[in-house]
C-alpha cells in the first residue's frame, strides 16, 4: 500500500494530488526550485525539498535528484502531474527500477502512445479512424513538400513528441511551408528535446472532443464520457465543458467504446484521456492518448463524481476498478476555464510577476483548484497557469452563467490574465448555441482581441487607482481646494481621516 | 497624482467628505459615494447601483479590476514628467522583448531595410516562441544581441530608425 508520495510537480496540480493524497492518509512530499521556495504546494504538503535551481532542467525535470528525494524522504511511490517529466518513459522505468512505484501507466504504452507517429500506426491497425497524413517521421523537409501537395493544404504540422500545442502550426500554402516546419521543430526542440515533427490533413471546423478513460491491472477497462475541449488559443486549451453540446447517446457509446479499444490495445493501465476530432457530420477521428492525469479532469470529476487523482492512486496500488461502465453516469453539466498570466490583448503573451491581491470565486457549484495565494510569485520559467476555474449546473446554460459571475469575482490583480477575454467567450452567441469548434476564437473573437475599454470605466477606476495609491503612499495625499501640494501637517491630517474605520 | 492607461497621460486627485469622494479627473469633476472595505477593496455607488474596484500596486503600476475588466495603469515617476512623450518617438523603435527570454533567431542584420509590421527577432519564453515586429519603416541601426542569448525585458534588441531623407 502507498503510504508516502513525492509529487513531481509545482502549481496546481501539484496542490491536488497533495489533497487528494490527504484525504487518503497518505503523506506527502512536496519538491521545489529555488524560486518556489514559498509557492502554495510546499505550504500544503507534509515536506517539501528543495531540488535545484529555477531552470526546469535544473529541477522539475531532474529524474535523478527527484528519485533520490523521493527514497531519501522515505516515499513509497512518485505522482507525476502533468507536463515535465509525467508523460516520459524513462523517468517512468527509473522510478520503477529504483523500487518506487510510478502513479500512471506502464513505461511501454507511455513510449508507444508517446511517439505520434508510432500510435497512429498502432491505431490504423487496430480499426481505430485516424487523420488522413504522413506516415512516419522525417526530418527532410522534400518530404513534407511531397506529402503536403499529396493531401492537400491547409496542413497541419505536428511534433512527434508534443503536447499542449507546443511546436504546431496550420500552414494554408505550399511557400510558407519550409519556414513553418524549421520553426515547429526549433519549438519542439525546446520543449520537447526532439526536433521530430509530421504532417496531416487539416480538418476545418473540428471539435476537439476527448473520453476520460481508466484500466486496472486486471484487465477492467472504462470510459469516464467525454470533455469538449474546442476553445483553444494557440492551439492550447482554455475553456472546456462535460458533456460535449454535440454529443448523443449513440455517439458517445461509439466514442467510448473505441477509447476503450484504444487503451486496450496498446496495454494501458492507469486513468488517460483519448482524444479525437468530430467533424460536422459527426465522424470522429483519433489523435492521441495523453498518458496522464489532464489538466481539465476536474468537469469529468464534478459530473461523473467520481475523484480521478484517488481513482489513479488506487489502480497504482495495484487494486480493483471500484466501478463497472454500468455503474457510470454523467450528470448535469461543468465548465473549466484555465486561469493562465498571460495578456488576451498581446497574442496571450505569457505574463509573470506578483500576485498582488486574489480574491478566489465562491457560491453554489463553484470549484477553484489554485497553485497561488496572494503575494505569489508567477516565475518566468514554467507554463503560466495560476489556477482552474471549475463550476457545475444542471444544465449547460446554468454552468455557462455560474460561470461568468464566478470570472467576475475571481479578482487577481499584478499579473494579466485572460479573465475578460473568457467571459467575452462565453456570452458570445456561438458558445450559447453550442457552436464550438477549434477555431472559436479565431472566427469569432478576433476582433475583440483588443476591447474598447468606455471612458466611464476608465474613470472609475482612475478613482480607485488614486484612492489606492493614497492609502498605500501616506505622505502623497494632494489636499486643498487649489490643488496645492499638502504640507505635511495637512497630510498627516487627511491620512487620519482616510483610515479611520468609518 | 498623475497615472498614465495606454498612452493618455490622467492627473488625478481627490477630496473627502465624510462618506463622499470628489476627484478631480484632468479638470473634471465627480463625486461617488465610496466605503473602504480594506486598502485593496472599494465598495462605490455608480449610478445608484453598487459595484467593487479592487486595486493594487507595485513599483511601477497600478492594477485594478473592475467588473470582470483588469486594468493596468502606469506611475508616472518624476524624472519622465519634464520629458514626457520624448520616448514616443516615430522616428525610432526601440524592440524590446516582453518578458525575460530567450533569442531564437535574428531576422535582420544592421544596414537592412525594413517595413512596418516586418518580422525583427524571434524570442522564446515560456516556451513559447514569438516573434516581434519593427513598429515603423526604416533602417535597422542596431543588432544589440545574438541567437541563444537570455535577454530581460528591459533590454533592446534591436533598433530600427526612420532614414533622414
Amino acid at each position: 500500500m502507498i503510504k508516502k508520495v513525492l509529487i513531481a510537480n509545482r502549481s496546481e496540480i501539484a496542490c491536488r494530488v497533495i489533497r487528494a493524497c490527504k484525504e487518503m492518509d497518505i503523506e506527502t512530499v512536496a519538491v521545489y526550485s529555488d524560486v518556489d521556495a514559498g509557492a502554495l504546494h510546499v505550504q500544503l504538503a507534509d515536506e517539501s525539498v528543495c531540488i535545484g535551481a529555477p531552470q526546469a532542467s535544473e529541477s522539475y525535470l531532474n529524474m535523478e535528484r527527484i528519485i533520490q528525494t523521493a527514497k531519501d524522504s522515505g516515499c513509497d511511490a512518485i505522482h507525476p502531474g502533468y507536463g515535465f517529466l509525467a508523460e516520459n518513459p524513462e523517468f517512468n522505468r527509473k522510478v520503477r527500477e529504483s523500487g518506487l512505484i510510478f502513479i500512471g501507466p506502464e513505461p511501454e504504452p507511455m513510449e508507444l502512445l508517446g511517439s505520434k507517429v508510432a500510435s497512429r500506426q498502432t491505431m490504423i491497425k487496430a480499426g481505430v479512424p485516424v487523420i488522413p497524413g504522413m506516415n512516419g517521421a522525417s526530418l527532410e523537409i522534400k518530404d513534407f513538400e511531397v506529402a503536403a501537395e499529396k493531401m492537400g493544404f491547409p496542413v497541419l504540422i505536428k511534433a512527434s513528441a508534443g503536447g499542449g500545442g507546443k511546436g504546431m502550426r496550420v500552414v494554408n500554402e505550399s511557400s510558407k511551408l519550409k519556414e513553418a516546419v524549421e520553426s515547429a521543430m526549433r519549438e519542439s526542440k525546446s520543449a520537447f528535446g526532439s526536433d521530430e515533427v509530421f504532417l496531416e490533413k487539416y480538418i476545418e471546423s473540428p471539435r476537439h472532443v476527448e473520453f476520460q478513460v481508466a484500466a486496472d491491472n486486471f484487465g477492467n477497462a472504462v470510459y469516464l464520457f467525454e470533455r469538449e475541449c474546442s476553445i483553444q488559443r494557440r492551439h492550447q486549451k482554455i475553456i472546456e465543458e462535460s458533456p460535449s453540446p454535440i454529443m448523443d447517446t449513440e455517439l458517445q457509446r461509439r466514442m467510448g467504446e473505441t477509447a476503450v479499444k484504444v487503451i486496450k490495445t496498446s496495454n494501458y493501465t492507469n486513468a488517460g484521456t483519448v482524444e479525437f476530432l468530430v467533424d460536422k457530420d459527426k465522424n470522429f477521428y483519433f489523435l492521441e492518448v495523453n498518458a496522464r492525469i489532464q489538466v481539465e479532469h476536474p468537469i469529468t470529476e464534478e459530473v461523473t463524481g467520481i475523484d480521478l487523482v484517488k481513482l489513479q492512486i488506487l489502480i497504482a496500488n495495484n487494486e480493483r476498478m471500484p466501478f463497472s461502465q454500468e455503474d457510470l453516469k454523467q450528470k448535469g453539466h461543468a465548465i473549466e476555464c484555465r486561469i493562465y498570466a498571460e495578456d488576451a490583448e498581446n497574442n496571450f503573451m505569457p505574463s509573470s510577476g506578483k500576485i498582488l491581491y486574489l480574491k478566489e470565486p465562491i457560491g453554489p457549484g463553484v470549484r477553484y483548484d489554485s497553485g497561488i495565494t496572494t503575494g505569489s510569485i508567477v516565475p518566468v520559467f514554467y507554463d503560466p497557469v495560476l489556477a482552474k476555474l471549475i463550476v457545475w449546473g444542471k444544465d449547460r446554460e446554468e454552468a455557462r452563467k455560474r460561470m461568468i459571475l464566478a470570472l467576475k469575482e475571481n479578482i487577481v490583480l499584478g499579473v494579466k490574465t485572460s479573465i475578460r477575454f473568457m467571459i467575452d467567450c462565453l456570452e458570445h452567441p456561438e458558445f450559447i448555441n453550442g457552436n464550438t469548434f477549434t477555431n472559436f476564437i479565431e472566427i469569432n473573437m478576433f476582433n475583440k482581441m483588443l476591447p474598447v475599454i468606455d471612458n466611464e470605466k476608465i474613470k472609475n477606476c482612475l478613482m480607485a487607482a488614486n484612492l489606492h495609491s493614497s492609502l498605500k503612499n501616506k505622505s502623497k495625499v494632494i489636499s486643498g481646494e487649489n490643488g496645492n501640494i499638502a504640507t505635511p501637517w495637512q497630510t498627516i491630517g487627511k491620512w487620519e481621516i482616510c483610515s479611520s474605520n468609518n | 497624482m498623475e497615472i498614465k492607461f495606454k498612452n493618455d497621460v490622467y492627473q488625478i486627485d481627490y477630496e473627502k467628505n465624510d462618506s463622499e469622494y470628489t476627484f478631480n479627473i484632468n479638470g473634471e469633476k465627480l463625486t461617488i459615494p465610496i466605503y473602504i472595505v480594506n486598502d485593496n477593496c472599494f465598495s462605490v455607488k455608480i449610478n445608484g447601483k453598487s459595484k467593487s474596484l479592487y486595486a493594487a500596486e507595485d513599483e511601477n503600476h497600478l492594477f485594478i479590476s473592475f467588473d470582470g475588466d483588469s486594468l493596468t495603469f502606469d506611475k508616472v515617476k518624476e524624472e519622465e514628467k519634464d520629458f514626457s512623450g520624448a520616448s514616443g518617438s516615430e522616428d525610432k523603435d526601440e524592440i524590446r522583448p516582453p518578458m525575460p527570454g530567450s533569442i531564437v533567431k535574428v531576422l535582420v542584420e544592421e544596414g537592412q531595410q525594413v517595413a512596418e509590421g516586418d518580422g525583427v527577432i524571434i524570442v522564446e519564453a515560456m516556451k513559447m516562441e514569438s516573434t516581434l515586429y519593427s513598429a515603423i519603416d526604416g533602417v535597422i541601426t542596431s543588432v544589440n544581441v545574438k541567437e541563444g542569448q537570455q535577454v530581460d525585458s528591459d533590454d533592446v534588441l534591436v533598433i530600427v530608425e526612420k532614414e533622414q531623407v
